[in-house]
C-alpha cells in the first residue's frame, strides 16, 4: 500500500483556525495546506491540484461561495466542504447549490470534517470514473 | 430571641436615663425666677420614643417613662402633681403620636415639605391642646397660682412643649433613626466637611451667645447665625438642620442664664419668651430648606438611576444585535481548540508520539481558550448593571475593549481601522461601561454607514489626542453615507434613526452619558465624504467641581 495521501487546501483568515485544521488533517493522515485567503490558494494551484477543499464561507476578499463558483466558472472541479462561524441557511443553500458537499458550523467535530472529506474524495472519484 | 430581649432592656434603659436627663435639663432650663422654662426635652424624648415604637410596646415606653419621672422630680413636689404631670404628658405625647400616624406618616423623616408642615402643625395644636389640661393653667384659672395670670400660662406651656416638639424631638428621632448608620456610610469628605460646619457654628454660636452687653447689643449679631445654619440645612438635609438648631439654641439659653448674648432683657420672663419665639420662627424656613433641597436630590437621583437603567437597556440591546457577530467570535477559538485537541489525540494515538507536536498544540489551547475568555469577560463587562463606577481611566484603553468588543462586526462589514493614539496621553475620569458603551456605539454605527460603500472605501480611522489643555478628544471618522444636510445634531434626538431596525437611542444614551461625565459629543461631515464623531471627555484633576460625575455617590 503506498497509495499517496490526499491533498486538503483548508482556506481560513483566521490563523489560529487555519493551523489547528492542517494538523487535524495531517494527524488524521491527510496531506495539509493551509491558505489565509482564497487567492493564496488560486496562486498554488499550478503547483499542486488538491483532493479536496475546506473553505471558510466569511473571509475578506472572496468568501467561501465566491471561491467556489470562481474555480467553477474556470473548470476546476475540487470536492469542498464548507465551514462557518455563523448559520445561514441562505449561505447554505447557495453552496450546496455552487456544489459544495458539506456545510459545516464551527466548531466542526474532527470526526464529522474527516468523514466529510473522506465522503467528499470518494465521491469525486467514483464521479471520474463514472464519466 | 435572647439577643432580641437583650436589645429591648438596653434600648428601654437608654430610654429611662434620656427621660431622666431631660427632665432635668428641663428644670434646668427655667431661670431663677420663671416656673416655666425655654423648652421641655422631655416630651420630646417620649414622643420620639413613640414615634420608634409600635404601638403593641407603648405601654412599656409609658411605663419607662413615668418611673423616670417620679425619679427625676418626686420629692420635689406633692405627689398628686407628679401624677398629674405623668398623666398629661402621657396623653399629650400619645395624642400627638397618634395625630402624626395619622396625618404625617411614619417613618417622620422630615424630608419632605409636606411631612415638615404636617409636623410643625401638629407641634403647635398638640401643645396648646395640651396646656389647658395642665396645673399650671388650671390653678391660674382658679385663681391659686399668684405668678401667671391664666391666658400668660397658656401661651407659656404652649411655647415650651412646641419649642420641644420643634427644635429637640427631630434631633432625638433622626439621630435614633438615621444618624449614626448614616455617619459611618458617608465618604471622609464628608464628614470633614460636617466637621468644619459643627466647629463654625459653635464658634460662632459661643461668639454671639457668649458675649457681654456691649457687643451683645449690635443688632446684626443674631443674623450671624444665619450662614452656619444655611450650610447646616443646604448641605446636611433635616439631619443637619434639626442638629444645627438644637446646638445653637441649647448655647443661647445656657448664655442667656449666664446673663451673656443678644437675648439678655429686663425680665426673665421676657427672655425665655423671646428666645423660643426666636428658635420657633427659625425652625420652619429651615426644616423647609432642608426638606425642599432633600426632595430635589431625590429626584435628580432618580433621574441619574433611570438614565442608568436606560442605558443597561441600550446596551442589552446593542449586545442584541451584535449576537450574532458575537458568536462567530467565540467559535473561532472553539473550532481551534477542539481541532487542535482531536489533532493531539490522535497524534497520540500514533506509535511514535512526537512529544514537541503536542507541546505546541497544547499552548496553543491554552491561547485560544484566553481569547474566548475575553470575548465573554468584555461581554461580560458590557452588560454590567449598576450604578456608575468612577475610576480613572485611559480613552486609549476603552477604544481598544470598545474593538475588542465589535470586532467580528467590522470583521464581518469588511471595514478596515485604522486607530491612532497621541503619545502620553493623560486620563480621564469615567465609568469605564458607559464609555465602553458610547465608542462601540459610535464605531458600530460607523460600520453601518459604510455598509453601501464599496468594500476598498470601507475605512474607519480612530484618534485619540489631547485637545487644548483641558480635553482629551476621540474622533471616529468613517468614508459612509454622512449625516443628514443641515441637521447634523438631529441624530442625537431620542428616537431619530435611519436603520429600518433601530431604536433610534444609541446617540441619544451617547450623548447623556457623555454629559454626564462633563464631556461633549458631537457630530459633522467629512469635506470628502462620511462623517466624523468627536468625544471630548475631561482630563482627571482637571475638573471644576460641577461636573455631574463628581456628585454620583
Amino acid at each position: 500500500m503506498t497509495e499517496t495521501r490526499p491533498l486538503i487546501a483548508i482556506v481560513d483568515d483566521e490563523e489560529s483556525v487555519r493551523v489547528a485544521l492542517r494538523r487535524l488533517c495531517s494527524a488524521s493522515g491527510l496531506e495539509a495546506r493551509a491558505f489565509a485567503s482564497a487567492h493564496q490558494l488560486f496562486e498554488s494551484l499550478d503547483q499542486a491540484r488538491p483532493d479536496c477543499l475546506v473553505l471558510d464561507v466569511h473571509m475578506p476578499g472572496l468568501n467561501g461561495l465566491e471561491t467556489q463558483l470562481w474555480l467553477r466558472e474556470r473548470g476546476i472541479h475540487i470536492p469542498s466542504i464548507m465551514i462557518t462561524g455563523r448559520h445561514d441557511e441562505t449561505m447554505r443553500s447557495r453552496s450546496i447549490a455552487a456544489g459544495a458537499c458539506a456545510y459545516l458550523c464551527k466548531p466542526v467535530d474532527a470526526n464529522v470534517l474527516i468523514g466529510a472529506i473522506d465522503t467528499a474524495i470518494r465521491e469525486s472519484h467514483a464521479n471520474i470514473s463514472l464519466s | 430571641m435572647g439577643q432580641a430581649r437583650r436589645l429591648l432592656v438596653a434600648q428601654n434603659v437608654l430610654l429611662a436615663v434620656s427621660y431622666y436627663l431631660a427632665v432635668r435639663l428641663g428644670l434646668g432650663f427655667r431661670f431663677q425666677h420663671s416656673q416655666i422654662g425655654v423648652v421641655w426635652p422631655a416630651n420630646a424624648v417620649m414622643l420620639s420614643a413613640l414615634l420608634l415604637t409600635p404601638k403593641s410596646r407603648w405601654w412599656l415606653v409609658l411605663l419607662v417613662t413615668a418611673a423616670a419621672h417620679v425619679a427625676a422630680v418626686g420629692g420635689s413636689i406633692p405627689a398628686w402633681r407628679v401624677a398629674w404631670q405623668i398623666g398629661g404628658n402621657s396623653l399629650f405625647t400619645v395624642g400627638t403620636t397618634l395625630l402624626l400616624h395619622r396625618f404625617a406618616g411614619l417613618p417622620i423623616h422630615l424630608e419632605s415639605r409636606r411631612q415638615v408642615l404636617i409636623y410643625t402643625i401638629a407641634a403647635f395644636a398638640m401643645p396648646a391642646l395640651f396646656s389647658l389640661t395642665t396645673a399650671a393653667f388650671i390653678l391660674s384659672l382658679l385663681d391659686l397660682e399668684p405668678t401667671y395670670s391664666a391666658g400668660d400660662a397658656f401661651l407659656r406651656i404652649t411655647l415650651t412643649n412646641a419649642t420641644g416638639l420643634l427644635l429637640v424631638a427631630p434631633v432625638v428621632l433622626l439621630w435614633a433613626r438615621y444618624g449614626a448608620r448614616r455617619l459611618t456610610e458617608q465618604r471622609a469628605s464628608r464628614l470633614w466637611e460636617a466637621t468644619a460646619m459643627m466647629a463654625t457654628l459653635l464658634g460662632v454660636g459661643a461668639f454671639v451667645f457668649g458675649t457681654g452687653p456691649e457687643i451683645a447689643q449690635l443688632p446684626s449679631l443674631l443674623f450671624w447665625m444665619l450662614p452656619p445654619l444655611l450650610w447646616a440645612a443646604v448641605r446636611f438635609g433635616p439631619v443637619g438642620a434639626s442638629t444645627a438648631l438644637f446646638t445653637v439654641m441649647m448655647l443661647s439659653i445656657w448664655g442667656t442664664a449666664r446673663q451673656m448674648g443678644p437675648f439678655v432683657l429686663s425680665t426673665e420672663a421676657d427672655q425665655v419668651l423671646s428666645l423660643q419665639i426666636f428658635w420657633i420662627v427659625l425652625c420652619l424656613p429651615l426644616m423647609l430648606l432642608a426638606a425642599v433641597i432633600h426632595e430635589r436630590e431625590q429626584a435628580e437621583e432618580a433621574l441619574q438611576e433611570q438614565r442608568n437603567q436606560l442605558a443597561h437597556v441600550t446596551r442589552v440591546a446593542t449586545a442584541g444585535e451584535l449576537s450574532g457577530a458575537l458568536a462567530h467570535e467565540l467559535r473561532q477559538p472553539l473550532m481551534a481548540i477542539l481541532a487542535n485537541a482531536q489533532a493531539a489525540s490522535r497524534l497520540l494515538a500514533h506509535e511514535s508520539v512526537n512529544i514537541a507536536a503536542v507541546r505546541e498544540i497544547l499552548h496553543d489551547i491554552v491561547q485560544q481558550d484566553q481569547q474566548a475568555a475575553s470575548v465573554i469577560s468584555h461581554l461580560q463587562l458590557f452588560l454590567k448593571e449598576g450604578e456608575p463606577q468612577y475610576e480613572t481611566i485611559g480613552v486609549e484603553s476603552v477604544v481598544r475593549d470598545a474593538l475588542a468588543l465589535g470586532r467580528s462586526t467590522i470583521d464581518i462589514a469588511g471595514v478596515e481601522v485604522q486607530p491612532q493614539f497621541s503619545a502620553a496621553l493623560p486620563r480621564v475620569r469615567g465609568d469605564a461601561v458607559q464609555l465602553l458603551q458610547v465608542v462601540l456605539n459610535l464605531i458600530v454605527n460607523a460600520c453601518e454607514a459604510m455598509s453601501d460603500a464599496p468594500a476598498s472605501d470601507r475605512q474607519l480611522r480612530l484618534h485619540v489626542t489631547q485637545a487644548g489643555r483641558h480635553n482629551v478628544e476621540l474622533k471616529v471618522a468613517d468614508s459612509g453615507v454622512g449625516l443628514p444636510n443641515g441637521k447634523t445634531d438631529r441624530v442625537f434626538d431620542p428616537f431619530f434613526t435611519t436603520k429600518p431596525d433601530g431604536l433610534g437611542l444609541g446617540l441619544a444614551i451617547a450623548r447623556s452619558i457623555t454629559t454626564a461625565h462633563g464631556g461633549r459629543l458631537w457630530g459633522e461631515n467629512n469635506p470628502r465624504g462620511g462623517a466624523t464623531f468627536h468625544l471630548e471627555l475631561p482630563i482627571e484633576n482637571n475638573h471644576d467641581g460641577n461636573t455631574t460625575a463628581h456628585r454620583h455617590r
